[in-house]
């Protein structure tokens, strides 16, 4: 970066941490600049990788006029804006939702596959045993048919509890993670802060 | 008739697609992804279309803080014409973009470092087991994640690669197993037309 | 008013200064304080070290500017690693913000010209290219087709002579996906790495490992870089130590701040529980 971005981005951050104190106009200022620009980002992006290409190169250079096609359905999504048209807009949506769904259906047992072998009881070790347990008393815990009045309710709810802490674990280990994912997001900042723009550290 | 076609069109186009993949002719459907991706592409514009209208209705309407949004078109509208206009990747877009976009974006990013700082010292509160447990459960991963942690006490570290491999990886399986269900009902249920929220209030 | 009842009505604001305080102080004055590599990260540099000269792989950033601090540093080392084995890259992004490759090219562009190596030769940038799953099946079935014929640069990709030994994704033999979501490392398994059988390796944010870790520990990756800290271990794997490394003494301190937060928060709840109680019993 050279002196005047690091300066403008300097400021830009204090502006965006002076909300820490209180919200200001600075601080607002900042805050719709920057997503008036990250949402001409996607605009400029798909333009000049996919949009140009498209007309340029496949419709006009190689002559393929059928992609004319796919691209009236794109536009037909803006009829949502015409009064009394919005329901032209279904057209395309029906169109991604089945290609979606479809694809869907097709792709995604892949990973779901692996998952479900190597869940497969193998009582091999303590841990292995540990996980059988929590697996299915997790998968039971979600399980809410099954209340006070059923059979089998004593036993399930002690199936239960353990599938509960088990999820206990499980979030307290994604709140940890997730702790440590912001902190290293501010981490970010100050290293630009004390390091590129004021040079303070090293 | 307004939404039978929309429905027989997921319905022929998903079931296709489907079959395709499971009959190992993937490459036979080429020509649908190619109409897939270029139809989203083109549609790129809708959100940037309702932004600006919603925008122009406050500056219109002289509704609070509508100096703002003055600021946010003016943005939208210099970052998509020296983007448009600046050749792909060119020296003057990518200019604009790493001077505000990513540093603006980071740091909004980081403010939740500090609600979470603040979030921590009044709301994480073990007001019965499970939440003790899902805190000291918080708090041995984290101090395993950071080098602190093993020149503390190399039990941090053991402990956190103990919680992510055992309890943790059989609850997200059975967890994922059953997201994996739903998912694959809803894929169904949207493909027959059971499903028709995406057609709007009037499709029903 | 006690200490704890004190400690209970503190403006947040100081809350917020002492958060930063943790984190810069550590910047300006480091602990040096060691870290250890872990064993997924050592898949992920595994799996790369195994790929041959002249080998391609796939690199797909998938994150935001708010994510360059914590995975940012992935996408350039592994890069990194790429370049000094001679394994070719191939650079693309379907994530909807697309942002991603657009950040990874200045940094992959200032490490090429440092190791000598030549854009369109040794590694080539797609670019952002619209249509998340599909583009990324289009991208197994049809490289070029996907990329409708150009690179980042505009380029067409006959220009480019990598391109001409890539013309699917099954022609590559890795694929690196660097996300912040779960599901991002789930798509790319489920429609390159199944249908083409390559070895998918991926980095993910410190907010999404506990949903992709099942799939480290049931093979079907072979290397994840967890977080900050599984880039600051890959950042010493490939002998260069950067801002990851430099970070983790402010981590650790931040860490410990937040624990003493709930630490400090927890007593002072019990404390006023009991006390409460005990005006309770007394009445």
């Amino acid at each position: 970066m050279t002196t005047t971005q690091l300066w403008i981005a300097g400021i830009g951050t204090l502006a965006i941490y002076s909300f820490l104190i209180k919200e200001n106009p600075v601080y607002r200022f900042f805050e719709f600049l920057l997503v008036g620009a990250g949402s001409a980002h996607l605009i400029v992006n798909t333009y000049h990788n996919y949009l140009r290409p498209t007309v340029a190169n496949t419709i006009i250079r190689d002559g393929n006029y059928s992609m004319i096609i796919p691209i009236c359905l794109g536009l037909l999504m803006y009829t949502r804006f015409i009064p009394g048209q919005g329901h032209i807009s279904r057209l395309p949506m029906a169109f991604w939702l089945g290609i979606g769904s479809g694809y869907l259906l097709a792709y995604n047992p892949g990973p779901f596959i692996g998952q479900l072998t190597a869940s497969f009881w193998k009582p091999n070790s303590v841990n292995n045993i540990i996980s059988a347990v929590l697996l299915l008393s997790t998968l039971l815990y979600f399980i809410f048919t099954v209340g006070p009045q059923s059979r089998g309710w004593k036993a399930y709810s002690i199936v239960s509890k353990v599938g509960r802490t088990g999820i206990m674990v499980a979030l307290g280990a994604a709140f940890g993670s997730t702790v440590m994912a912001r902190l290293s997001n501010l981490l970010g900042r100050v290293q630009f802060l004390l390091i590129d723009w004021l040079k303070i550290a090293q | 008739m307004r939404k039978e076609i929309p429905l027989a069109v997921t319905f022929v186009v998903g079931i296709v697609a489907v079959l395709a993949v499971y009959t190992g002719q993937s490459q036979a459907v080429r020509g649908m992804d190619q109409w897939f991706v270029t139809s989203t592409a083109f549609a790129v514009f809708l959100g940037a279309i309702s932004q600006v209208s919603h925008h122009l209705r406050v500056v219109r309407n002289k509704r609070p803080n509508w100096q703002y949004s003055i600021v946010l078109l003016l943005a939208l509208l210099t970052w998509t014409g020296v983007g448009i206009w600046d050749k792909a990747g060119g020296p003057r877009y990518t200019w604009l973009f790493s001077t505000f976009v990513v540093p603006l974006g980071a740091t909004v990013g980081s403010l939740l470092a500090f609600y979470i700082g603040s979030a921590a010292y009044r709301a994480f509160r073990a007001r019965n087991l499970d939440a003790a447990i899902l805190l000291i459960s918080g708090m041995i991963v984290m101090l395993g994640k950071a080098p602190i942690g093993e020149v503390i006490s190399p039990f941090f570290s053991t402990a956190t690669s103990w919680i992510l491999d055992v309890p943790n990886t059989s609850v997200m399986r059975a967890i994922n197993l059953g997201v994996f269900v739903g998912t694959m009902v809803q894929a169904v249920k949207i493909l027959l037309g059971i499903e028709r929220s995406h057609l709007g209030s009037s499709a029903k | 008013m006690g200490f704890f009842d004190w400690m209970q009505k503190i403006d947040r604001r100081w809350l917020y200064l002492l958060v930063f305080m943790s984190v810069a102080i550590p910047v300006v004055k480091p602990m040096g304080l060691p870290i250890s590599i872990g064993k997924e990260t050592e898949g992920f540099f595994a799996a790369i070290d195994a790929l041959n000269p002249g080998d391609v792989m796939i690199l797909t950033p998938e994150y935001g500017a708010a994510q360059v601090p914590e995975v940012g540093s992935m996408t350039t080392s592994a890069f990194r690693q790429a370049m000094n084995k001679g394994v070719r890259v191939l650079i693309f992004g379907v994530w909807p913000d697309g942002q991603g490759p657009t950040i990874a090219q200045g940094a992959c562009e200032a490490i090429s010209d440092e190791l000598g190596k030549t854009y369109g030769v040794d590694w080539v940038n797609l670019g952002y290219k619209p249509g998340l799953d599909v583009t990324l099946k289009k991208m197994v079935d049809d490289v070029w087709e996907a990329a409708v014929g150009v690179d980042i640069k505009g380029n067409a990709l006959e220009s480019l002579p990598m391109m001409q030994d890539v013309r699917k994704a099954a022609d590559c033999k890795l694929v690196a996906n660097i996300n912040i979501h779960g599901f991002g490392l789930e798509k790319t398994m489920a429609f390159i790495g199944i249908p083409t059988g390559m070895t998918v390796i991926g980095g993910n944010g410190a907010a999404g490992i506990t949903e992709v870790i099942p799939y480290f520990r049931s093979g079907q990756l072979q290397g994840l870089l967890m977080g900050m800290r599984g880039a600051a271990e890959y950042e010493i794997l490939v002998q260069k130590p950067g801002r990851a490394v430099v970070g983790m003494d402010a981590q650790s301190a931040a860490h410990v701040t937040i624990i003493i937060f709930v630490i400090l928060a927890n007593i002072g709840y019990l404390l006023e529980k009991r006390t409460k109680a005990a005006k309770a019993a007394g009445r």
